[in-house]
């Protein structure tokens, strides 16, 4: 984690002005006459695990889509911030699979000219959780991954990945696939939802969000918005202190914008600085109907 | 401003509180030069055969303005998957006069390598060069490729993405906002969205 946040900083200092996406003729030469992405692709190794093995009937299991990635290089949080673009990630599952929404692990907030990019640097793991039908035979199930990502280092290259995984599944209820202890350390570095932070609050009225909470040992804490349609965050300001964090931010938001689509004000406050410090994440749906979506 | 206060605890006894007053109507998405709703500022600028074209004689058609830049893998995707040129198309189809611009603010690129485009993809629309930013900044274009769509009286109606593709979970089949835009313009509705956040690559500009 000290080589990450020393990568942060090298790219938000020693760049200079050429910290975001810049491209120059040498990304030309790598794109021209080869298909398209295949430099990006010697850039990141897309993987796939899992941690069912077998699946149970009805069980809620995890597709980890882990990246390496080329030293110096970096690929970005489902907001990239002023950066370049997230990665995308598509399942395809069997029919009685149901594929939830992925899971991203906290990003480091990298200073540019252009504003803060929200990155991972070496390598990141994003899980996809799914749902197996309540009836299975004792048989196995191929899951097949595409991927499209975006690489930066003064310049960006965009790649594209399919990956399957094939799994064991097992027709006796309640069987437990058992652990994979790489993957649950990389589960660790999932935001916990702040709703279910004691002591936590969030308060958000038309213009203004904030949200304070315990900061533990943390003397550092950081705020990541997650852009929407019609919503739009301002810069935040964030302090740590007396064991507390607070984080004010403003947050524009406009019907005209969402295009018929809720409004969800969501993000992520991370405390300390290294990959597996805690971070918390929440959702407000906002779309004039008050209400309250978990995380 | 009304506001509805909604204060919810959540059992367990680990709780955050949640207070929420919603309701807003803030502008989002104006960049610090340009505003939707604004007349477009006007401009002169030399396409790649040498012809000064100006966005003061288009007054009275709906205009297009496309950021791009060639070296930028985020457009040339966008081309190579004929995404620019199918909007290009359709907004022609919604109205024949449209006017499509393409500007390159990159401080390294020259005519050669815009008319180069150009005859690659057989785009019939010009390519102006804006090698030292100054409409660039004007219009507080941020992304390429980043669009503009203005009214036949000159005015902005949108600015931003061009599509959705980049939303996450990526959608099945992405908005089309120029296409959107355009399509409201002609049927005489506002345009919503009127900003959508736009990706891409950042505009390399001189200053």
């Amino acid at each position: 984690m000290r080589r990450q946040r020393q990568l942060a900083r090298r790219l938000a200092t020693g760049l200079g002005g050429s910290a975001a996406v810049l491209l120059g003729s040498a990304v030309q030469a790598q794109l021209e006459g080869s298909p398209f992405g295949a430099a990006a692709e010697s850039r990141v190794t897309v993987q796939l695990s899992t941690d069912a093995d077998p699946i149970g009937p009805g069980r809620t299991f995890h597709i980890a889509v882990r990246f390496e990635i080329a030293k110096h290089w970096h690929m970005y949080w489902k907001n990239p911030g002023e950066g370049g673009i997230s990665p995308s990630v598509r399942v395809t599952t069997p029919p009685g699979y149901v594929a939830s929404q992925v899971l991203w692990p906290r990003p480091v907030a990298v200073t540019t000219p252009l504003g803060l990019e929200y990155s991972y640097f070496d390598e990141v793991v994003l899980f996809v959780p799914i749902t197996a039908p309540t009836s299975l035979g004792d048989a196995t199930v191929t899951i097949r991954v595409d991927v499209e990502w975006a690489v930066c280092r003064r310049l960006c290259l965009l790649g594209s990945a399919t990956r399957e995984i094939t799994i064991a599944t097992s027709s006796r209820p309640g069987i437990d696939g058992g652990t994979n202890a790489r993957l649950e350390a990389f589960k660790k570095r999932l935001p916990k939802p702040l709703a279910r932070l004691e002591g936590a609050l969030i308060v958000f009225d038309d213009s203004t969000l904030t949200l304070t909470g315990p900061a533990g040992d943390a003397t550092r804490a950081a705020f990541f918005g997650v852009d929407g349609p019609g919503v739009e965050f301002g810069a935040a300001k964030v302090t740590v202190g007396n064991g507390r964090f607070r984080v004010v931010v403003p947050v524009a938001l406009e019907p005209l914008n969402a295009g018929g689509r809720a409004m969800p004000v969501g993000g992520l406050v991370t405390l300390g600085e290294a990959a597996d410090d805690p971070s918390y994440d929440f959702v407000i749906a906002s779309d004039n109907k008050p209400g309250l979506s978990k995380p | 401003m009304k506001a509805s206060t909604l204060f919810v605890t959540f059992g367990l006894g680990t709780a955050a509180a949640v207070i929420l007053a919603a309701s807003a109507t803030a502008m989002a998405g104006e960049g610090k030069t340009v505003k939707i709703g604004d007349p477009a500022p006007n401009f002169t600028l030399t396409d790649t055969e040498g012809k000064k074209r100006s966005l003061s004689e288009y007054m009275g058609k709906i205009v297009v303005l496309e950021w791009t830049n060639t070296e930028c893998p985020v457009v040339q995707r966008c081309y190579k998957r004929n995404t620019i040129q199918e909007t290009v198309g359709h907004v022609k189809k919604l109205d024949k006069d449209v006017v499509w611009l393409a500007i390159n603010s990159t401080k390294t690129t020259n005519t050669e390598q815009n008319a180069t485009w150009i005859k690659r993809y057989e785009l019939n629309y010009p390519i102006l060069l804006d090698i030292d930013g100054t409409v660039g900044h004007e219009y507080d274009a941020r992304r390429t490729p980043h669009m503009y769509v203005i009214d036949k009286k000159g005015i902005l109606r949108y600015h931003g993405a061009l599509d959705s593709a980049q939303d996450r979970p990526k959608p099945d089949k992405p908005v089309n906002y120029v296409v959107n835009a355009v399509q409201q313009l002609v049927g005489g509705e506002t345009v919503a969205p009127y900003y959508m956040k736009p990706y891409g690559c950042s505009v390399k500009y001189k200053n």
